[in-house]
């Protein structure tokens, strides 16, 4: 990332400072529903839904440490991402562990996270993604905004946004247990294959994510997953809305 | 007599342009590290960290009005490897040529690394993400057990 950074500075000769700060900064996630409850037992900062709504950020102070909290709900409910120095992340931890104690907040692990966050569809990069893939193929061109006149990547996007879209990544909802990584046949064709698979109990079954290839012209929306029923379903298979993760 | 220890060190970085870090007058109480053209790292004593950081930016604001200076003390983890086979045991760690004295960058323990050399010490900054790493595998390479006595850093005297 620095590197790429370093080369677009050094090609549009930017008068740009760039530090790596990555080994320097702490981040906790408090996420649940209660989360704000909790936090604000913590902070005389305003953190309400009017004041630091999802996606946006703010400089806090959360039990005497100084924090840049984010707005962001990877796992599909409210949550505050705590940016810190390192060196006070552990009575950070503990004070929020501390303060979650009357609702029964616990650490979580990648595998809730996991499950958390392929019910609301948010990709894993590198697993739900391909070497190819582009906005488009992973129904996230809404997040890209191509009528600004010019950014790094717009004329490769017009390009390929001119081309067919012959693969794309789909929701599924599979009969039996979860079957993550294996092939996605329509017929007897295999068509492309489960890259996240769980079973939610959010959901009420098991969810997956995988890319289908086109069948003469259209996307198959009945498949089979290795050896199960699998149908192409709308995402995000929990709070479609997005009301949990704006609250 | 080998002695190993982790090292508590501040640590200020100071972006500017290379004229302008060329013409710093570097604080008494630290010590300065060119690590790139337009990057200089500040090494001093902890408690005096706050007061390098406020003073090398007024001086470099001077010579360069855009000059970034920041505190990135949590970012680094340190061991100090004293005794008068200090400078041979760090072939141990990294295949670096240690300079007589003075500042030198590369790999250590398979990481990167900033080392200031000395007569009888090598100090050792790491990112603080490979702390453990690093203390680690410094205590297997020079055969420490136990451990890291924890011991603020001092700018070298000569």
């Amino acid at each position: 990332m620095e590197a790429w950074l370093r080369d677009w500075i050094d090609r549009w000769d930017l008068h740009v400072h760039l530090l790596d700060q990555t080994a320097q900064v702490g981040a906790i996630l408090l996420a649940g529903p209660d989360a704000r409850r909790i936090l604000e037992r913590l902070t005389d900062d305003d953190v309400s839904a009017e004041a630091l709504p999802h996606m946006r950020h703010a400089e806090i102070i959360v039990a005497d440490v100084p924090c840049r909290a984010l707005r962001v709900g990877f796992v599909g409910e409210v949550g505050f991402e705590l940016h810190h120095d390192r060196s006070r992340g552990p009575e950070l931890y503990d004070a929020l562990l501390e303060a979650g104690r009357p609702e029964g907040s616990q650490p979580f692990g990648l595998g809730a996270l996991d499950v958390l966050r392929l019910e609301k569809a948010h990709l894993y990069l590198g697993q739900d993604t391909l070497p190819d893939d582009h906005p488009a193929k992973l129904g996230l061109d809404w997040a890209v905004a191509m009528e600004k006149p010019d950014f790094i990547g717009k004329p490769a996007l017009e390009r390929m946004g001119a081309l067919p879209l012959e693969r794309t990544l789909v929701g599924l909802r599979i009969e039996g247990e979860p079957r993550r990584g294996v092939p996605l046949l329509a017929g007897d064709r295999v068509v492309g294959r489960t890259t996240s698979c769980a079973r939610s109990e959010a959901a009420r079954g098991t969810i997956a994510l995988g890319w289908v290839r086109t069948v003469d012209g259209s996307f198959p929306t009945e498949l089979v997953a290795g050896d199960a029923r699998a149908v192409v379903v709308p995402t995000p298979f929990y709070d479609p809305e997005g009301a949990r993760l704006r609250a | 007599m080998l002695e190993i220890t982790r090292t508590l060190v501040g640590v200020v970085a100071a972006s500017a342009a290379a004229r302008a870090l060329d013409g710093l007058v570097v604080p008494g109480r630290a010590f300065a590290c060119r690590a790139a053209d337009d990057e200089l790292l500040l090494l001093c004593a902890p408690p005096v960290t706050d007061e390098v950081a406020r003073e090398v930016a007024t001086r470099l604001a001077a010579l360069d009005p855009d000059a970034l200076v920041i505190d990135t003390t949590d970012g680094w983890a340190a061991i100090s490897v004293v005794g008068s086979d200090a400078r041979g045991s760090f072939g141990l760690l990294s295949p670096l040529e240690l300079p007589d004295a003075g500042f030198l960058q590369g790999e250590v323990v398979h990481v990167p690394a900033k080392v200031v050399a000395g007569d009888d010490r090598v100090l050792i900054l790491v990112p603080s993400i490979w702390e453990a790493h690093l203390h680690d595998r410094a205590a297997k390479a020079l055969g420490h057990t136990g451990p890291l006595e924890a011991h603020p850093w001092a700018v070298p005297t000569s």
